[in-house]
This record gives C-alpha cells, sequence and structure tokens, in this order.
C-alpha cells in the first residue's frame, strides 16, 4: 500500500515542476489530478505557491511599469550609431 | 554617373540620420521591452540602423519610415531570440542548483523541512515596496537571455506557451523546463539579494 501512495503522489519537486508547466502547456489527466492531490496534502509546497504567486504579481508588476518607460539614447551611443553607419 | 550614386548615398545617409535622431529613442525604448536588455537593445538598434541604410533602396518614399524601420528591428529582435538559443542552456541548468535556504529537497525530492512563505506572507508590503522590485528588476535582468525570453513570453507579451516556443525556435517541453528553471533563478536571486528587516 505504501508502494503504491508512493507511485500515485508526486514529490514536493516534481510538484513545484508540473504547477509551472501547467502555466504554459497543458497537463495530462493524471499529471493534473496528481498535482492536485499534492497541493491539498503538502503544506511545503502550500508555501512554495504562495512564494510563487507573489513573485509572479511582482514580476508581472515589474514589467508593466517598463512598458510605460521611456528610454532615450545617450549622446554616447547615438554616436556609436552614428559610427557604425559610417 | 558616378555624381548621381555619390549623391543618392549621401542622401540616404542624410535621412537615415534623420531618422535615427527622430525615432531612435523609440526604438530603443522597445527594443528594451522586448529584451530587458540595455547592452541588447542598442546593438539592435544600431543594428537595424545600419541594415536600413544599406537597403535603402528597399524603403518606397512616401511610405512611414517609422513602419519600415520597425519592421526591421522586429526581425532583428526575432533573430536575438532565435540565437539565443544555443546548447548554453544545458550548462546554465547545471549551475542552479536548489540553493534555497528554506525550500531544500530531501533525496526523495520532498521538502526536508516544512516552513512558512519566505516573501509571500507580506504580499502587500513587498509588491510596493521599491527597494524589493529594483532588486526583482534586476534577478529578471540577469538571466540568462533565453531564460529571460520565456519570462517575457509570458509575462509581458501574455502569450500563450505555443506562441512562445514558436518565436524562441524550442520545444513545448524545453519552453516549461526553461520556465521552471527561470523561475527557481529568480527565487534564488531574491534570496540572496533580498533581506527584510
Ligand atoms: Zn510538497
Amino acid at each position: 500500500m505504501k508502494g503504491l501512495m508512493k507511485i500515485a503522489m508526486l514529490s514536493c519537486k516534481q510538484s513545484s515542476i508540473l504547477s509551472e508547466k501547467q502555466e504554459l502547456v497543458n497537463l495530462s489527466i493524471v499529471e493534473s489530478i496528481k498535482l492536485k492531490m499534492h497541493a491539498k496534502m503538502c503544506t511545503a509546497s502550500k508555501s512554495l505557491s504562495i512564494d510563487n504567486k507573489l513573485i509572479d504579481q511582482a514580476v508581472l508588476k515589474i514589467l508593466e511599469q517598463r512598458k510605460e518607460q521611456n528610454m532615450s539614447l545617450t549622446a554616447a551611443q547615438r554616436e556609436k550609431i552614428l559610427q557604425a553607419l559610417r | 554617373m558616378y555624381s548621381v550614386t555619390a549623391k543618392s548615398t549621401s542622401n540616404s545617409h542624410q535621412e537615415i540620420i534623420k531618422w535615427l535622431n527622430k525615432y531612435g529613442d523609440d526604438m530603443y525604448s522597445w527594443a528594451y521591452y522586448k529584451t530587458s536588455s540595455k547592452e541588447t537593445a542598442e546593438d539592435l538598434v544600431q543594428d537595424s540602423m545600419v541594415s536600413a541604410y544599406k537597403s535603402f533602396e528597399k524603403y518606397k518614399s512616401g511610405t512611414n519610415p517609422k513602419t519600415w524601420l520597425y519592421t526591421i528591428l522586429n526581425n532583428k529582435i526575432i533573430d536575438y531570440y532565435r540565437a539565443s538559443n544555443t546548447s548554453k542552456s544545458i550548462n546554465e541548468t547545471s549551475l542552479i542548483g536548489n540553493s534555497l535556504e528554506g525550500y531544500k529537497y530531501d533525496s526523495n525530492g520532498i521538502f526536508a523541512k516544512v516552513q512558512d512563505p519566505l516573501w509571500g506572507n507580506t504580499e502587500e508590503h513587498l509588491l510596493d515596496n521599491s527597494e524589493f522590485n529594483d532588486i526583482l528588476s534586476n534577478c529578471i535582468n540577469a538571466l540568462p537571455p533565453n531564460w529571460r525570453n520565456v519570462i517575457l513570453g509570458k509575462y509581458f507579451h501574455h502569450k500563450k506557451g505555443s506562441e512562445i516556443s514558436k518565436d524562441l525556435g524550442i520545444t513545448s517541453s524545453n519552453l516549461w523546463q526553461m520556465a521552471h528553471r527561470a523561475k527557481l533563478q529568480l527565487k534564488t536571486c531574491l534570496d540572496q539579494n533580498w533581506k527584510d528587516n
């Protein structure tokens, strides 16, 4: 029974990989059930997923701010490009 | 005959310089959004202007030069994305262990100790903390180019997984593995550089 459980259960490592995977590609039904089971039972992985969510939000926010940022070429950068155009 | 060529060359040269002055900053900003690297953005603008100069006869006068320049720039960006996906990723992978203090796996891949979230508990506070944001921003910039491109595709351009892998010329399993490693790297970087008081 214990052996069977082990096959059915994901390790924390596998679960963290699968939760990243599911954001980009579809999981198989088995993967998705295993992931849900692990998430229900494991407190450590719960902590990790809270951190992951925070990082997701922070990355999103930082990158959104970059969209609004206007950048200017410095005089030196401009000069370098002019040199290349000669 | 010679003078005509010389004249048109100098005209196109003047025109390109005019465009650089007019659109250079916008192109630079755009390239930076797309790559998160100032050096890369500068190189891409330069390459684009040089290409535009060399193929100046392909520009149809009367059309919007900005559109033409952006077409060239976007092609350069695509080339850059593709070129950044070399076999390098394997070496990079081996560099990234699970070095996060709080999240160490045992030999079975189970977390060795159960603990509270490292950052997540103070979520609202951290998202508004400019120091935290600066550190994370630098961590994003410090990612290997191909991993950074995966992160940018996902969070910045809000692309679907299939689109990102197409853009980067990688398989879907490569894609999510890179995304996972990039995330681990970001966490490691935060762990090493962010010390909450
Ligand atoms: Zn777990």
